[in-house]
């Protein structure tokens, strides 16, 4: 009688589990996981954040090829003539590179001089390694990256790419030493909520995301910033560009990058470059972007933080000492 | 204390494998130890702590659809509910069934380890034989390469623990 009850009582549970299953599926279907996802991970935390205490930090892997291998170490240290000669040409090219990044230095001054506002912010980067991307991977909803309040993260700060992608003009566009490059990190989304130790994140192609943004383009002459549009995330993996007058110029294969950061004016970052640019009948464009992250890369992320120095003395004793005299 | 100390097992193996989410691939932990304490309990509270453990495990990192938690405790019950049929463990009378009792549970991870597979293809359209093959060739052998040998610990300490009278005499060897 009791095996029974006992046998009865697993296929009820086994069926129980089935029947709540279908359940969580049909609620993270609708998205109502979210608060308990969020939940869940800060309750994980303690654990996962004990764990990584006490593992040693991954160190890169050429410290790791040497750490490993004396033998190897003994060879790679034992300079050739021809490695010797490569050196010392890497070492004109550092010096020349050191005074190319003084003068830009100095030209930011310059420009900080102009736009004096810019002094009066600071951005930081705080760096998050990405636990989970939910949904179906074609689809990406949410992330969620192992940063929250404990780090000072608040909601609707953004997201970029942990690896530092930069907007993708160099030497090959005919940008030459002296000319001002843009440089600045891939957007990915940015902070939907957020717990203790963990965030989410609401990624670019969500139908929810909207962020200011500006077309640049490359040319013979340098670069070019033209129209300020909003980008809106379309559900899918792709973006949508909107607010661009029929009198703009949108040309496929356009830097889309970031007008201001949260309505602070601020560093650029890149959002994507656009794929197709269509004018529609009714005297509108339809302006596709591809976001410049792919799922595959997403393992690190940061997030660039705004902070506003209130240090006034301190400004104005900046401001005074760069200006002309 | 039996039932906490599996919670805090389910828990911190979930904690390791999101600290070690670069190195471990999802399940390779959670899928053989939910299975052993499914198999090591033996009980309706074993199947619902493991199946709500991989239920959780699914909803921190959801794939297409959560397959484990729905099919697994079904399997299970199939393998370990008892049996009305007079028990012939104490018997000398070996059976080529009683024989591969010790291969269920590495049995069940495998069924496990395919289900979360399938689970993380995108299922809402029909995938690609060559996306199959892709995670196929990639995922299930560094996926088993972890799996089974945890199985086949747990299974070998499941063995030693009923050897030594650790387990309850209604939870012995099946």
């Amino acid at each position: 009688m009791r095996v029974e009850e006992s046998r009865h009582g697993m296929w009820f549970a086994a069926i129980a589990m089935f029947v709540l299953s279908l359940l969580v599926t049909a609620a993270d279907r609708t998205e109502m996981l979210s608060v308990v996802r969020s939940v869940l991970h800060d309750a994980l935390s303690p654990g996962r954040l004990m764990l990584m205490a006490i593992t040693p930090q991954p160190v890169d892997a050429g410290k790791r090829m040497s750490g490993t291998s004396p033998v190897k170490t003994a060879a790679a240290t034992d300079l050739t003539a021809q490695q010797l000669q490569t050196l010392r040409q890497l070492m004109i090219e550092n010096a020349k590179l050191r005074r190319d990044l003084q003068r830009s230095k100095e030209a930011t001054v310059v420009a900080e001089f102009v736009d004096p506002a810019s002094s009066l912010t600071d951005y930081a980067m705080i760096p998050a390694q990405v636990i989970s991307s939910s949904g179906i991977p074609g689809a990406l909803r949410e992330l969620i990256i192992s940063a929250g309040k404990s780090a000072g993260i608040t909601r609707s700060e953004l997201v970029v790419d942990g690896s530092g992608a930069v907007v993708d003009i160099g030497s090959d566009a005919g940008v030459a030493a002296g000319d001002r490059v843009l440089s600045g990190s891939s957007v990915i989304g940015r902070v939907q909520k957020t717990g203790r130790w963990v965030s989410m994140v609401q990624p670019v192609t969500s139908a929810d995301f909207r962020a200011q943004v500006q077309l640049l383009r490359t040319s013979d002459d340098g670069l070019h910033f033209g129209a300020v549009g909003m980008l809106e995330g379309t559900g899918t993996s792709e973006c949508r560009l909107t607010g661009i007058t029929y009198t703009d110029a949108v040309t496929v294969g356009d830097t889309v990058v970031s007008a201001d950061i949260n309505g602070v004016r601020g560093p650029r970052l890149f959002f994507g470059t656009v794929t197709s640019a269509e004018f529609l009948a009714g005297g509108q464009w339809d302006v596709r972007i591809q976001p410049g992250f792919t799922l595959a890369e997403l393992d690190r992320v940061g997030i660039v933080r705004m902070s506003l120095q209130t240090d006034i003395t301190a400004v104005s004793i900046a401001v005074d000492s760069r200006g002309p005299k | 204390m039996k039932t906490i100390s599996m919670l805090v097992i389910l828990w911190m193996t979930i904690a390791v494998e999101l600290a070690w989410s670069r190195s471990l691939p999802h399940g390779a932990l959670v899928l053989p130890i939910a299975c052993g304490i499914m198999f090591w309990m033996r009980s309706v509270t074993g199947i619902l702590l493991s199946a709500t453990a991989l239920l959780i495990d699914w909803v921190a990192r959801p794939g297409c659809l959560p397959l484990c938690p729905m099919l697994l405790p079904a399997i299970a019950a199939c393998l370990i509910s008892p049996s009305a049929k007079p028990d012939d463990y104490s018997s000398r009378r070996q059976s080529l069934a009683k024989m591969l009792t010790p291969l269920h549970l590495p049995f069940i991870t495998l069924l496990a380890v395919s289900l979360q597979l399938i689970s993380q293809l995108n299922l809402s359209a029909m995938p690609a034989a060559v996306d199959i093959q892709f995670a196929v060739k990639t995922s299930l052998p560094s996926l088993l390469m972890i799996s089974l040998p945890i199985s086949a610990g747990i299974s070998m300490l499941m063995r030693l623990a009923d050897e030594l009278g650790l387990r309850r005499a209604s939870q012995q060897w099946i």
